[in-house]
């Protein structure tokens, strides 16, 4: 009897790494949160106009923020490909030349990708502030420098 | 194996575990709020990582505990396994609703949305459902020894989802970022975070003794409830 | 951009939510546990002595 329940223990969790074996082999190919750059342009015109994410760094001096109007524009780069971004609203207070972003919206006939929402990706990376150098200024300087440029 | 053989844990020893876990959890939010500068990118608001991370780290282990005693409970039958599986489920979902909303305080200044469908926010997501239900099949068993063979099997086959959980960062692309390591931060922030993980981890302990008591006592209340209720109808 | 939220008031929210949760749910322990408690104590027998008559 005792073994009979070791036996059912171990098939269940034979049942559940066969399940996790299953869904991560099946969804890593499957899963994609967003397009890099190289792979939206591959698809090219069988994705305008249809709503997806689109991620890549800020390509550095790219930058073109209108604060009167809302808008802001910039070329999305993975080192590959380039394409421009044209979005309404502001940006994340973190957002700047050389960070990486996601943005959501759709890519459209003219080769420009519209975007209603610019997510800022940051990395796993963090140290204190160097010396002379303080945190909330740096997170200002930062906001005043784009729009500034 | 009846109920009455269930261990009881000594109050006087909760109690002054209680006040340990107090202070060193005090004085993790101390160091992380007072003792370390804030990040030079991102400003005060990194210092959520000093919560946020502990708290998802405890959500983790408390699954990998009901998944544990969930395979002792099928393999011996014995109650006290069950109820050390409720406990840890519960308090796991307690930490995944945490982290959940202090990742969404971070992700707002930081990312710029509060949420996104991300493998990483979506994984964890759908463990907090996982766990919930395990909690509402409960409520509905009546009968403690189905209740926990059923509870065990989701413990088992529903775990498939947290090393799910802790790999998305690796195995996809997502808004989220990769898991901190002594390499990718400032040593002093790492001293910090290793203390605020071991402070979440002394209350780890601390909660599941105080919980453990409460399933013990509960499940002799509903035990004289039951044995009354046969009484009646015989 | 400005009027972009720093991340200060954030940070503090997150950490008064944090004390605040480990708070209550200790709150909620001791409820639970005391009604427990009290459930027994107001049995007619003890736990012990009932399981013992059943099997018996």
């Amino acid at each position: 009897m005792n073994r009979r329940r070791v036996w059912i223990g171990l098939g269940l969790v034979a049942i559940a790494g066969a399940i996790t074996l299953l869904v991560a082999g099946g969804l890593r190919e499957n899963v994609v949160y967003f397009l890099t750059p190289t792979e939206l342009e591959a698809k090219g015109a069988e994705v305008y106009g249809a709503p997806l994410r689109l991620g890549g760094q800020v390509k550095p001096e790219s930058v073109d923020w209108n604060p009167d109007v809302g808008r802001l524009f910039f070329v999305i780069t993975d080192g590959e490909t380039e394409l421009p971004v044209e979005s309404s609203g502001a940006p994340p207070a973190m957002f700047s030349e050389g960070m990486g972003v996601v943005v959501e919206g759709s890519y459209r006939e003219d080769g420009v990708f519209r975007s209603h929402n610019v997510m800022v990706k940051h990395s796993n990376e963090y140290r204190p502030p160097k010396e002379g150098e303080h945190p909330r200024e740096v997170y200002r300087s930062l906001i005043d420098e784009e729009a500034g440029g | 194996m009846t109920i009455t053989d269930l261990p009881q844990p000594n109050p006087g020893r909760a109690r002054l575990l209680g006040t340990a876990t107090l202070l060193v959890v005090a004085a993790g939010s101390a160091a992380g709020l007072f003792l370390v500068p804030a990040d030079a990118l991102q400003g005060e608001v990194q210092r959520l990582l000093y919560v946020h991370v502990p708290a998802a780290w405890l959500a983790m282990l408390s699954f990998f505990v009901v998944f544990v005693m969930s395979v002792l409970y099928l393999i011996q039958r014995d109650p006290k396994w069950d109820l050390l599986a409720v406990s840890a489920a519960e308090i796991g979902i307690v930490f995944t609703a945490l982290a959940l909303v202090l990742g969404s305080l971070w992700g707002k200044p930081t990312w710029g949305v509060w949420w996104t469908w991300d493998p990483r926010l979506t994984t964890t997501a759908i463990m907090l459902m996982i766990y919930v239900g395990y909690l509402v099949v409960r409520s509905f068993a009546d009968d403690p020894e189905k209740r926990a063979r059923w509870s065990a099997i989701i413990g088992i086959i529903g775990f498939v989802d947290v090393p799910i959980v802790y790999l998305s960062v690796l195995w996809w692309r997502t808004l989220h970022q990769p898991p901190s390591s002594p390499r990718s931060m400032a040593g002093e922030f790492v001293y910090v975070l290793l203390l605020n993980v071991a402070a979440f981890t002394l209350l780890y302990v601390y909660l599941m003794l105080r919980r453990y008591r409460l399933a013990v006592a509960e499940r002799h209340v509903e035990e004289l409830r039951l044995t009354r209720d046969d009484g009646r109808i015989t | 951009m400005e009027g972009q939220p720093t991340g200060t008031p954030f940070m503090v929210a997150g950490y008064l939510i944090t004390w605040a949760v480990l708070a209550w749910y200790v709150w909620r322990l001791n409820r639970r546990s005391a009604d427990a408690r009290r459930a027994l104590e107001s049995a007619p027998a003890t736990p012990h002595a009932d399981e013992e008559t059943e099997s018996n």
